[in-house]
């Protein structure tokens, strides 16, 4: 088998794997169904000799469904836009958040909260924010007409340290009885409670923006040379770098929206899909996608299964891959041989 | 194909010059030399003349056409940068780095196809080192990784290559085999070169003209013969220079050895 065969194998089973576990994970929980009477909620008189309750029905189309959706999107999001942004700045440490757009979302979601708008309000508040806060790191980056890559990155650390700052000044002025712990709860990141509305106002932004990644995989590759290396491989330098900052920004605002803050998974995944097919991204951004969604789901369904009371989903993403990514360097040494 | 600057100007700040009215002219199925010491201006020289960085005064003409008139892929496919050779934070392999040369031959959203693989292919091939390609570049000696990115500059068909002190960090063999890798191609496959150097004895043997550049920012252009010489050498690096001759059956080698 020659090694393009082994990998698009791969990808085909990353892919594949997300929706088996999906499948499954619509019956993991507190209250348990089984996979022949998920088939019937979804197909109501195809399976006569199974039950279905209205209660049943409720909690597969209203709370798992959504939820379950919320989690790959989440996953693959994050996992492609950090990939993204470490191609861009030629840096392996480099996440979703690097130029502030998490820091940026997370004050506007707190704001709305402060300001006690609905949901749907707190939502446009986090995706206006985040997009703010890179555009201004976008604008304070330029010198002279120039961006380079190091002042972004600077810029980005100044801006999400302001926006930090704001978000303390935010839960400070904020009622300890009720609105605080509301912030707080955000703050951790929570697939709990999300409905078909949440999901609307966030989905078309992240999926447009994993697209447009995903296009421009193979060129990510020549952005991580050097400047002018990659400028005289006949490459439109400028353009495509703002091309990858719209889309991973728009991917993760649209994320943070949907489900607050999530660390870690978009450092976690990409290195474990560079492990297994090395640098070029024509692979590790789809391996992102597929691995991305399929550990969401799992921890996802973890953190709402295992106790009584739920979980917190970025706790668990940090418990849970820290040491699989410690095992993981020290085993490969950090590369695919 | 010809490449010609004519009477350029540049300096990173106002009044001081770090190049002053340079002029020459270079063909396909040329090999020419950028002479000049650490510091006299010759990677700047490289970035200005490619539009890398802007000229103030002067220009840039390839095949009479002002490159700035170029578009940024048409030109990138006539031409093949090859730069000093450094890491980059990701590890590709030979083959993925090579395969970036079609960069300029494919559209922003496009992906190599098989023909674009046969082209790399063929490219490490042409400078013997088809049997890395599945090797990180992180892996392989400086010689071997000065030679993959001379075959992703080749993967790009150009008609002329521009190589940045080559052969700066390598040892004796793999100086020459950079050399002579250089040399062939002009030979057999008539791809002109223009070569940045320190080492006066590659520029005499390699090239057809050179370029001396001189420490005051002014600089010699002409035949490599006659212009790389006791004077303008003295005056390029600052030190008393011989130039001693040594023929066999098939060449003539020069020797330029620094007194002091």
């Amino acid at each position: 088998m020659t090694v393009k065969t082994k990998r698009r194998l791969l990808l085909t089973v990353f892919f594949i794997l997300p929706i088996v576990t999906a499948v499954c994970a619509i019956g993991w929980g507190r209250y348990s169904i089984s996979v022949r009477e998920i088939a019937a909620c979804f197909f109501p008189g195809a399976f006569p000799g199974v039950e279905v309750t209205n209660n049943m029905v409720n909690i597969v189309f209203n709370i798992r469904v959504p939820r379950i959706l919320l989690a790959i999107l989440a996953g693959a999001g994050l996992s492609v836009s950090g990939a993204a942004f470490q191609g861009l700045f030629a840096n392996p440490l480099a996440t979703p958040d690097t130029l502030g757009v998490a820091a940026g979302a997370s004050f506007g979601a707190v704001l709305g909260i402060l300001l006690g708008l609905p949901s749907v309000g707190i939502q446009l508040m986090a995706l206006i924010w985040g997009s703010v806060a890179v555009v201004i790191v976008f604008s304070v980056s330029r010198v002279k007409g120039i961006s380079s890559l190091i002042m972004l990155i600077l810029a980005g650390m100044v801006v999400g340290a302001l926006f930090s700052a704001l978000v303390s000044l935010v839960k400070y002025v904020a009622d300890p009885q009720d609105v605080l712990p509301s912030i707080t709860y955000w703050l951790l990141g929570t697939m709990s409670g999300v409905n078909m509305t949440r999901l609307a106002l966030g989905t078309p932004l992240m999926i447009a923006g994993t697209i447009l990644i995903f296009l421009l995989r193979w060129r990510l590759n020549a952005l991580s040379l050097q400047e002018d290396e990659a400028r005289s491989l006949g490459i439109n330098v400028r353009l495509t770098r703002v091309l990858v900052i719209v889309a991973a920004t728009a991917v993760t605002a649209a994320v943070i929206s949907m489900c607050g803050l999530i660390g870690w998974v978009g450092l976690l995944i990409p290195h474990l899909s560079r492990m297994i097919f090395g640098s070029d991204n024509k692979y590790v951004i789809p391996s992102c996608i597929g691995l991305g969604a399929l550990f969401m789901l799992i921890v996802d369904s973890i953190a709402r299964s295992v106790m009584a009371a739920e979980i917190p989903v970025s706790i668990l993403t940090s418990v849970i891959g820290a040491p699989f990514f410690i095992i993981l360097l020290r085993r490969t040494g950090g590369v695919s041989s | 194909m010809t490449f010609e600057v004519n009477n350029a100007w540049f300096g990173y700040q106002q009044g001081k010059n770090v190049l002053s009215d340079i002029s020459f002219s270079a063909k396909s199925g040329e090999i020419m030399s950028i002479l000049g010491s650490n510091g006299a201006g010759k990677t700047t020289l490289l970035k200005c003349m490619l539009g890398l960085l802007k000229w103030q005064r002067g220009e840039t003409r390839l095949d009479g056409i002002k490159i700035t008139e170029y578009k940024h892929r048409d030109l990138w496919s006539k031409i093949g940068y090859v730069p000093q050779a450094r890491l980059s934070a990701f590890t590709y392999t030979v083959f993925e780095m090579v395969l970036l040369g079609r960069s300029a031959h494919l559209g922003m959203f496009e992906q190599p196809n098989a023909n674009d693989r046969k082209i790399a292919a063929e490219a490490l091939d042409r400078v013997g080192i088809l049997q890395l390609k599945d090797k990180p570049c992180s892996k392989i000696s400086g010689g071997e990784l000065q030679m993959v990115l001379i075959a992703r500059a080749l993967a790009t068909r150009p008609r002329m290559l521009i190589l940045d002190e080559p052969e700066s960090n390598l040892d004796f063999r793999n100086q020459v085999t950079v050399l002579e890798t250089i040399r062939n191609l002009k030979t057999e496959s008539g791809i002109g070169s223009i070569v940045n150097t320190h080492y006066p004895d590659h520029a005499l043997t390699l090239s057809d003209t050179a370029l001396v550049m001189l420490r005051d920012g002014t600089s010699v252009f002409g035949p490599a013969s006659e212009v790389i010489n006791e004077k303008n050498l003295a005056k390029a690096f600052g030190i008393d220079v011989k130039i001693f001759e040594y023929r066999d059956e098939r060449h003539r080698h020069t020797c330029v050895m620094p007194v002091y």
